[in-house]
């Protein structure tokens, strides 16, 4: 039918190839400003994910809920993207001639599928308007009313409505005007019929349509790389070359291998410092504001919208991208790129708390923390610009090992009378129990540790603690981004402990928990390492520790972000509590997956807050009053500081109170 | 501008350095060394002095201690000193003020200076008397209490000094130069060294002296202490009431400002005759304890 304009076809489709495959090109070579980063192990672990997530979708399904139906109509979109792909593959095929495609549109298995196709149509038509109804008249939290959005949700109306009349025009010039393989475009084909369209009329309508249809299928090729829809090549990608380690463990700096006479950097000042995965995020971003609805940042309005810091990269990387190559190359070494001023804020960056929310919601993967904590770690290391308070604590660790600075001498005042062993006396134990700073400073959470000494020692577990020779973990050092003051910190703490032969920790703090157990491995200190409730759960099940007592309180449990996003650890801390008769667990309205961090994470414990802004252990509190718990429990020293903190700032001391999971296990037992 | 900063390691800190509970003695595995707050405070004014004065300029340090100090000095490069001088011989022990400003002057004389900075004041000793002897001994202008060195006119060589006096009033001097400040804590924090600077003040070498290289007889010097400290004895404790410290910084200044740290409990003044009064604040007590005691139950 088109023979004619065949000539017109390929030159059209050449072209758009060419343009899509340049800006394509342009943005790949961007990429590889990073720095190295290898991430092709694991072949088969990935390739799994990239299945899973991508093509089963599970990247949307994660997050579907009553509230939130956007996944069906993105699977709907995706699914019939592929299958329109692959028919167009076909169908360009036959228009260009090439024998085998055609033949293949004239089996009988090509019919069955094009019928397939002309109901998915109608199927992408509903989602089409839904989504637009969605986002321009309901307008979610999430979502942004933006051109953007609007040109591909056009794009794609019109792509299926052309797809419907063009077709519909050629079925009313058959004989029968029906046809088994187009349902759809045979009843707008009748449709055509009954206003009395004809002959002539019908052919003109049909070309007319099927130009205006491949139209835009180029002009959505040509403008795919140019929105948020190249997440569509990009994702794929990001998804396939994702972490796969535990969530909550940053990368090491060797900061030996650091160049500081060339003027390297520690951290990340420039894009081109960034790896190439983490420039590849830029583009895997949707732009489905996910991360921005579950940030405990943004939702207290805070500098930081994780999504806006992903855009606002991914633009600067593009517009200045070329210049950046000029300059690896060497041609042009006078542009002042440096994001933080630029591009990032200096607040953005100090106001993330590290609680992984904004990768634990987002579909594509994009690792968001990391590249904050890199700019940090630049920030912090090269140009020795930090909040002022945190100065005091970097020193105090610096000098006593602790961030309090408290001092050695006082960090075993906790144990006495309780008898602990201390492992410079015997280091003959079965487990080190790690008290951390909070647990062995802070009068809060000393009680917390002197519940949990008591309970081990009711089970019989034969402990023992570092005592004096304990320092801080790094944790406060690390996430605020002083690399080398908690490289320093954890090299020492793994002396210590491969000098005791310490086999297995015990942890009172999540963040303690975390670090031992995925960051010590990396230099060197590879131990068993338990968070409590793990073991405390495995004691009570062993019925080493039986649950006598009953509590009749309506309890409410905080998640931990580094004990549940970052580890996973959801149901050990449940378990305990539902172990206790009489007790009745009633669930936040954000919880487990979606927990909001209590504000100390990422060393935010040890800054002030933004002048006139809500904590978020204000906000969490608040959650936690609705559902009418009297009492909140949490698992980690510093949400229990915080969430006390958030109770006292309310002045709701009356109504509610907070307590450490384990002061309610020994009250039970 | 060439200048000289004295500093002085402490091992007194405003943490509880440790205290051994069976000896009632300072443990010493509970002991700190740190820089004297002051005198870090100098080392930041010269470096922001240097920063904004142009042309040829050097800051050199120079302490009395024994190699342990290394650490500290290499700190103190970090943040932007240039070099560093580290005195030390076995009979240095127990220097007062006077024989120390003695061994830093013969020190001094041998290097190139247009201005000294000392701290204020140690605060393992409180004696603050250092600088003012060595300005002494060095025969210069001095001026105490310094926050800020405003202004250098190096034609004239002379600088314009902002010193605090009474009720956080301030003064400005203008001094002529060479001269030996001493320096009190400004309002901003010294800096924190980034670590390229912390990686090369690792590199840095540190020039060391003893009493034979500055003609000292280590015998006399001993000698020529005015004074000597006869008998040591520890602060009575005084209960002090303060804010509750677990709240948020910020809290605890809106606290402050609000006028009245009791308010979190809702303040309430008792009047009458002293009678009535005791009899309500009794009262009041037994109520406020009964409450706490059904607090801490479940």
């Amino acid at each position: 039918m088109m023979i004619s304009s065949t000539t017109a076809l390929i030159i059209l489709l050449m072209s758009s190839v060419v343009i899509f495959a340049a800006s394509v090109w342009r943005r790949f070579r961007l990429l590889r400003l990073g720095k190295r980063d290898n991430r092709c192990d694991r072949i088969t672990e990935r390739l799994r994910s990239l299945f899973l997530t991508v093509l089963g979708q599970r990247c949307v399904l994660k997050s579907l809920s009553p509230q939130d139906l956007s996944a069906i109509s993105h699977c709907i979109m995706f699914w019939g993207f592929i299958v329109f792909v692959i028919s167009y593959i076909i169908l360009f095929g036959r228009a260009l001639g090439i024998g085998l495609l055609s033949s293949l549109s004239k089996s009988t298995t090509f019919s069955v599928f094009s019928a397939f196709l002309d109901i998915l149509g109608l199927l992408i038509i509903g989602a089409i308007l839904w989504a637009a109804f969605r986002r321009y008249i309901i307008r979610p939290e999430r979502l942004e009313p933006s051109l953007d959005a609007a040109v591909i949700l056009i794009f794609i109306f019109v792509l299926m409505m052309t797809f419907y009349i063009q077709e519909g025009a050629q079925i009313a010039m058959t004989e029968t005007g029906w046809r088994f393989s187009h349902p759809i475009g045979s009843a707008v084909g009748s449709l055509l019929i009954k206003i009395n369209l004809k002959g002539d009329l019908l052919l003109k309508i049909a070309t007319t349509f099927w130009w205006i249809h491949t139209l835009v299928i180029f002009g959505f090729l040509i403008y795919i790389p140019y929105s948020k829809h190249l997440h569509l090549i990009a994702s794929p990608f990001n998804v396939f070359f994702k972490s796969l380690g535990p969530r909550g463990v940053l990368n090491s700096i060797d900061l030996e291998s650091v160049d500081i006479e060339k003027g390297e950097n520690f951290g990340v000042a420039h894009l081109s410092e960034f790896t190439w995965k983490q420039l590849l995020d830029l583009y895997a971003c949707a732009e489905c504001g996910r991360c921005r609805e579950n940030c405990p940042a943004t939702i207290a309005g805070k500098s930081l919208n994780p999504q806006e810091l992903i855009k606002d990269l991914k633009v600067h990387l593009l517009k200045s991208g070329d210049d950046l190559l000029c300059k690896r190359e060497g041609t042009n070494l006078n542009i002042n790129s440096s994001l933080i001023e630029n591009i990032v804020t200096e607040d953005e960056v100090w106001a993330c708390t590290n609680c992984y929310s904004c990768q634990e919601q987002c579909p594509v993967d994009i690792e968001h923390v990391q590249k904050i904590v890199d700019l940090r770690r630049n920030l912090v290391l090269t140009e020795g610009r930090f909040p002022k308070e945190v100065r005091r604590t970097f020193k105090n660790l610096r000098t006593y090992g602790d961030p309090l600075g408290m001092g050695r001498a006082l960090r075993s005042d906790w144990a006495q009378g309780l008898e602990v062993k201390e492992l410079s006396e015997d280091s003959k134990v079965d487990i080190l129990f790690w008290v951390g700073c909070s647990g062995a400073f802070s009068d809060m959470n000393r009680k917390t540790i002197v519940s949990l000494t008591k309970l081990f020692k009711k089970a019989g577990v034969n402990f023992g603690v570092l005592g004096k020779d304990e320092k801080c973990c790094g944790d406060p050092a690390r996430r605020i981004g002083n690399e080398y003051l908690f490289q320093k910190l954890a090299q020492e703490n793994i002396e210590c402990m491969k000098r005791y032969g310490v086999k297995k920790i015990v942890t009172a703090c999540p963040h303690g928990f975390n670090i031992l157990k995925h960051e010590y491995p990396h230099f060197g200190g590879e131990f068993e390492v338990f968070h409590y409730t793990e073991y405390i759960l495995d004691l009570i099940e062993e019925s080493r520790l039986r649950i006598t007592q009953s509590i009749n309180e309506r309890v409410t449990y905080h998640d931990p972000c580094y004990l549940g996003r970052c580890n996973g650890m959801y149901e050990p801390p449940r378990k305990i509590v539902n172990a206790i008769p009489g007790i009745n667990l009633i669930e936040m309205n954000r919880s487990k997956e979606k927990s909001f961090c209590c504000g100390a994470g990422g060393g935010r414990f040890w800054m002030q807050e933004e002048m006139g802004k809500k904590g978020l252990n204000e906000l969490r509190i608040e959650e936690a009053v609705k559902t009418k718990a009297e009492i909140v429990i949490t698992s980690c020293p510093f949400c229990l500081t915080m969430l006390d903190d958030g109770i006292k700032l309310k002045e709701l001391e009356e109504s509610i109170k907070v307590l450490d999971l384990i002061e309610l296990v020994e009250h039970a037992v | 501008m060439r200048i000289i900063v004295c500093i002085k390691e402490v091992t007194h800190v405003y943490a509880p350095v440790g205290i051994d509970r069976q000896t009632n003695l300072i443990d010493p595995e509970g002991v700190v060394h740190v820089i004297n707050p002051y005198d870090e405070c100098a080392v930041e004014e010269a470096i922001r002095l240097k920063e904004s004065v142009g042309g040829e300029n050097k800051i050199t340090l120079v302490t009395i201690c024994p190699p342990r100090a290394e650490s500290i000095l290499r700190d103190c490069l970090a943040m932007g000193a240039d070099e560093a001088i580290r005195i030390w011989d076995d009979a240095f022990q127990d220097l007062d003020s006077w024989t120390t400003s003695f061994v830093l002057a013969k020190t001094i004389r041998g290097v190139d200076y247009d201005l000294i900075l000392c701290g204020k004041q140690a605060i393992d000793t409180n004696a603050g008397q250092v600088g003012i002897y060595l300005a002494k001994l060095l025969n210069l202008p001095l001026v105490s209490a310094v926050i800020e060195v405003e202004h250098y006119f190096p034609q004239k060589k002379v600088v314009t000094v902002q010193k605090i006096i009474e009720k956080g009033n301030r003064e400005v001097v203008e001094c002529p130069l060479p001269a030996l400040f001493t320096v009190e804590k400004g309002l901003d924090e010294p800096r924190y060294p980034t670590l390229p600077a912390f990686l090369k003040a690792l590199k840095k070498e540190i020039l060391e002296l003893d009493a034979n290289k500055l003609n000292i007889d280590p015998k006399k010097i001993q000698l020529n202490s005015l004074v000597r400290m006869i008998k040591l004895s520890p602060p009575k404790p005084k209960p002090t009431f303060t804010i509750d410290s677990s709240l948020p910084a910020s809290e605890r200044l809106k606290l402050l400002m609000s006028g009245g740290i009791a308010k979190k409990n809702s303040t309430k003044i008792l009047e009458g005759k002293v009678r009535d009064v005791v009899t309500q604040a009794v009262q009041l007590l037994i109520r406020q304890l009964g409450k706490e005691s059904k607090q801490h139950s479940f």
